[in-house]
Parts: structure tokens; C-alpha cells; sequence
């Protein structure tokens, strides 16, 4: 099990670094640019500002995953805690990819439908990665953990 | 430690003000006129701030020593290191 879940980490690190990688197209893919011109500058600001750091915060995701896994999987109930924070993050994300956002304005062409396929699936298989984390972790899936 | 359980503090002062600020900063007036999308995106990302830096007070005041530990500890103060210094 804890070699599947190792398994499961990389690849879903090598994702996130994928979909860092990605988002650097959204804002001209979306239309950002045009769509923020009714903001003030100070709404603007605020924008550009968060979506910078919900991207590092995706970066940090991506480089615990790849170079921590070890400690990931240590079974401690910190790890568990992290793990379990990232699993959140990922749920609220998912669960607003279904019943949040309005994709009606988003193109509806093939590249669109499959990015946003794609995308569905790699939530659903992160939450699903950093759950299991957090079940080993608490001992729930064998060997791991703290409980 | 008790920096950082300072820290902390301030970190819980941050979350309540970005709750306080949506109304101060009127928010939803400036958000009226932007498409749909974008008004959803903006609270979203808003959201996930408010939650990044309430993980980090929870943290600070609760478990101050573990961003002392080697290893993740070292990780996660560098992250929020360039969080903040940003």
C-alpha cells in the first residue's frame, strides 16, 4: 500500500507541475485581460495578486509531493494534517468544478471541453491521492500510522 | 516560539480583517459590473487565501515547534517566507 500511495504522489506531483505549467495560459485562454477592465485598479490588483498565489501555493503542493513523500507517508500525525489540508483544498476545488463555476462564457470549442475534462479528472484524483494520505497516516490503511 | 505564537496572532487578526475587508472594500459593488466568472473566481481565490493563511495560524498557535523541526518544518517557513515577503 505504501508504495501504490508513493506512486500516487508522483504522479500526482508531475500533475500539479503540469498544471502550473498550464495556468501560465489561462488568463489569455479565459480572456482575463478583457474580462478585468470593469475592476478598479485596486480589484485588479487583488486579482492578479491572488491567482499568483494560489499558483505557488499549487508550486509548494506539487514540490511536497515530489521531494517529501517519505515524510508524506511517515505515518505522523502532521503529515496527516497536511495531507489533509491539501485534500480540502482539492475537494473545494472539485465540488466548484461541478456546482460553482458559470462555464456558460467559457468557449465551448474541443480543446475547451477536453481541458476542462482533464482538469475534472485530476481533481477528482488528487483528492482522492491526499485522502488515502491522510487514511495511512491515521493507520487506517495498514501499517501507517498514528493512531 | 513565542514569535511565531505572535505570529500566529497576527495571522488570526489578517483572517478576520479579509472577512471584515469584503464589505470595507465593497467587494460586491465593484464585482456588479464584471461577468459572472469573474465574480466567482474572485471569491474563490479570496477563500483559498483566507484558508492558506488560517492553516498557517493554526500552525503558529498551536504547533509552533514543528516549524522548528528539520525537513517539512525548514519547507513550510520557506513557503511562507516568500508568501509574505512577497
Amino acid at each position: 500500500m505504501k508504495e501504490l500511495l508513493d506512486l500516487g504522489l508522483q504522479v500526482s506531483g508531475w500533475s500539479l507541475v503540469l498544471l502550473c505549467i498550464g495556468s501560465i495560459w489561462i488568463p489569455k485562454v479565459l480572456g482575463w485581460r478583457e474580462k478585468l477592465v470593469s475592476l478598479t485598479p485596486l480589484m485588479k490588483e487583488l486579482w492578479w495578486t491572488y491567482s499568483l498565489y494560489v499558483w505557488g501555493s499549487h508550486i509548494f503542493f506539487a514540490v511536497m509531493a515530489l521531494a517529501h513523500r517519505d515524510w508524506f507517508l511517515s505515518g505522523s500525525p502532521v503529515a496527516a494534517s497536511l495531507a489533509g489540508f491539501i485534500c480540502l483544498w482539492w475537494s473545494v476545488r472539485l465540488y466548484l468544478q461541478f456546482f460553482g463555476f458559470d462555464f456558460d462564457e467559457v468557449e465551448d470549442g474541443f480543446l475547451h471541453k477536453a481541458a476542462k475534462h482533464i482538469l475534472t479528472l485530476l481533481f477528482i484524483g488528487l483528492v482522492f491521492v491526499f485522502g488515502m494520505t491522510v487514511a495511512w497516516n491515521l493507520g487506517l490503511l495498514g501499517k501507517g500510522g498514528a493512531l | 516560539m513565542i514569535l511565531l505564537r505572535i505570529a500566529g496572532l497576527m495571522c488570526l487578526g489578517l483572517v478576520v480583517a479579509n472577512l471584515v475587508g469584503v464589505k470595507r472594500l465593497k467587494y460586491a459593488v465593484n464585482l456588479e459590473t464584471s461577468e459572472p466568472i469573474v465574480r466567482q473566481i474572485f471569491y474563490v481565490y479570496c477563500g483559498y487565501i483566507v484558508m492558506l493563511i488560517m492553516g498557517l495560524t493554526v500552525l503558529c498557535l498551536g504547533w509552533p515547534e514543528l516549524l522548528l523541526t528539520d525537513g517539512m518544518g525548514r519547507v513550510v517557513c520557506w513557503f511562507f517566507g516568500i508568501f509574505w515577503g512577497s
